[in-house]
């Protein structure tokens, strides 16, 4: 938002046409309601319609999304253990209600840039005046011999959009044979929320230990390293046996040929990169996340992290009043508090051009929570991306707890209660 | 504290920095807010959504461990944020958090939720006004 101060204000009408035109003209859009269509219904479509209808009364919001509910990702990791998934599930009524805006339950098929509409699989066209792609990622089934999408509904589950996979990789998790083995094999960067491939394995030996002690697991990391590391590591090496041959958790490094290159399911192995054949009895591959496949369909430019954004307002360049956020937009990390942050960036661009205002200075922080344990070792990352140009700038990065505090169990404790507190008041600050 | 000049850090960041680690992260960034301070103004309200995803809309939930924000005087929040800066006051978060915006920003952030009602963004049912 831009530094309008009352003063300016008055400066630019002056007192007369203060008196006559109303307040910034803003009864024009009242009679021709501007539409602002939105793609996904997840947290950064539903935060964009809320924090939008927050500072504007007037527009016209439609959200489009094929499913009726949303299931939250963060924390989703603890149905594994057995907390009811229902805790991250909401439905759109609340918000719908209470920022009105409209729902179209269909998946997009479309997009006509030129024209300023999508059109829906069923058929549907929406006009737009201004448009927010937020449909989350796109997963790639055909980089792994043997594995497809099929395959990752049934069986190699990838459980990394919550939903009806959480439960059913719990429930494979529980039916595993004693001293069985479970391997989870990562994508490379970047996907969806870095360190949670890392917190599932961590909170499943812990698992293990009560209920299948001799039970490994095998982690096949396409990265060389991975984010909280010494926290991870430090944890594992503590209560794991990390690094010893009696390991509840092993990790194979992409250095080590830990990508994944071949998965049969009938005799459930995998084939890593360096030929070495692994039998499981779960094998949970997380797929490679891309762009969302409408953005690259309807031709929008791919880039390093995700597709080609100004990060002054998360637009498209060339594509006036086109927006982009969450895990398609070009940010190394993905992850639902930027996302959230994202679209009160937009929510608010799009605001300042209906009122003919250049949109102001953003910033986004990525202040987020992971745990090893999940009711004793908790960690926060805080990020600070600022922006300039256009392009993005990392100003602050910080992974807590520090290496010097990581002997401190108090620590981790409450760290793990802030996390669990993050968990509730951000499903409220996107839907409620 | 480590200060890196960030140009195309995110490309940085995939590069290997500690060798002996492996570790594509960096583990640790810090460039000084005070950088940022010729560049154009975020605004207080800019600045205090992006708090909402812990604190609640607009800083206004007021029933769990992280408190809200919403209401508190301006010289209060100020202070607090100041002393959180400069590792005054002890805490596992908000040093880092708050370290990372000027002393201007943590000023208008201060205004923005001075300004918020200290009433919960939802109230539960029946206490609706």
């Amino acid at each position: 938002m831009s530094q309008t101060t009352r003063r300016d204000m008055l400066k630019f009408l002056g007192g007369a046409a203060l008196a006559s035109t109303g307040l910034l003209g803003k009864s024009a859009f009242a009679a021709d309601k501007a539409k602002i269509v939105i793609i996904g219904g997840g947290i950064g479509g539903i935060t964009t319609a809320k924090y939008l209808r927050m500072i504007n009364k007037d527009v016209k919001i439609t959200v489009v999304e094929p499913n009726s509910e949303y299931i939250f990702c963060p924390g989703s990791n603890e149905v594994l253990l057995g907390d009811p998934i229902a805790d991250f599930i909401r439905t759109y009524d609340h918000p719908r209600k209470r920022y009105n805006f409209d729902m179209v339950a269909d998946k997009v098929a479309s997009i006509d840039y030129a024209k300023k509409s999508i059109k829906t699989a069923g058929g549907t066209t929406l006009p737009y005046d201004s448009l927010v792609i937020s449909p989350g990622p796109t997963f790639v089934f055909d980089d792994i011999e043997g594995y497809s999408q099929g395959l990752a509904e049934t069986k190699i589950l990838h459980a990394w959009k919550a939903g009806k996979q959480t439960t059913m990789l719990r429930d494979q998790i529980r039916a595993m044979p004693q001293g069985g083995t479970m391997v989870i094999a990562t994508p490379s960067m970047p996907f969806r929320c870095p360190p949670a491939p890392y917190e599932r394995a961590s909170f499943l030996a812990g698992w293990m230990e009560k209920h299948n002690p001799k039970a490994k697991i095998i982690i096949l990391d396409k990265n060389p390293g991975f984010i909280f590391q010494i926290q991870y590591t430090k944890y594992w090496k503590d209560n794991f046996g990390f690094g010893t041959d009696k390991a509840r958790i092993e990790r194979i490094s992409s250095q080590e040929g830990g990508a994944v290159a071949k998965v049969d399911a009938k005799n459930m192995t995998v084939t890593n990169a360096h030929g070495d054949t692994i039998k499981a009895d779960v094998i949970n591959i997380i797929p490679t996340n891309q762009p969302n496949e409408l953005t690259v369909k309807s031709g929008l430019k791919k880039v390093d992290f995700g597709i080609e954004v100004n990060h002054h307002d998360m637009s498209i360049d060339g594509h006036p009043d086109v927006y982009l956020i969450g895990d398609s937009a070009d940010f190394l990390v993905k992850t639902g508090y930027l996302a959230a942050n994202q679209a009160k960036v937009v929510a608010q661009a799009i605001d300042d051009r209906l009122h003919g205002k250049s949109p102001g200075q953003p910033i986004y922080t990525n202040n987020c929570v992971a745990k090893a344990s999940k009711d004793n070792f908790g960690m926060s990352i805080t990020d600070t991306f600022r922006e300039r140009d256009g392009k993005l700038l990392l100003a602050q990065t910080v992974q807590d707890p520090f290496p010097e505090e990581i002997d401190n169990p108090f620590l981790h404790h409450i760290r793990a209660a802030v996390s669990d507190n993050w968990q509730r008041s951000f499903r409220r600050a996107v839907f409620d | 504290m480590q200060k890196i000049i960030l140009s195309g850090i995110l490309l940085a960041l995939l590069l290997p920095v500690h060798a002996e680690e492996e570790n594509p992260f960096i583990e640790k960034v810090f460039v000084s807010p005070d950088t940022y301070a010729k560049d154009p103004e975020v605004s207080g309200k800019m600045l205090g959504d992006n708090c909402d995803a812990c604190h609640g809309t607009q800083g206004r939930v007021f029933d769990e461990g992280i408190p809200a924000l919403a209401g508190i005087p301006k010289d209060t929040f100020i202070k607090l944020m100041m002393d959180f800066k400069a590792e005054k006051k002890p805490t596992i978060i908000m040093n880092h958090v708050a370290r990372a915006f000027t002393d201007g920003e943590i000023s208008r952030m201060a205004t923005y939720f001075a300004a918020q009602p200290a009433t919960p963004w939802l109230a539960k049912k029946g206490e609706e006004k």
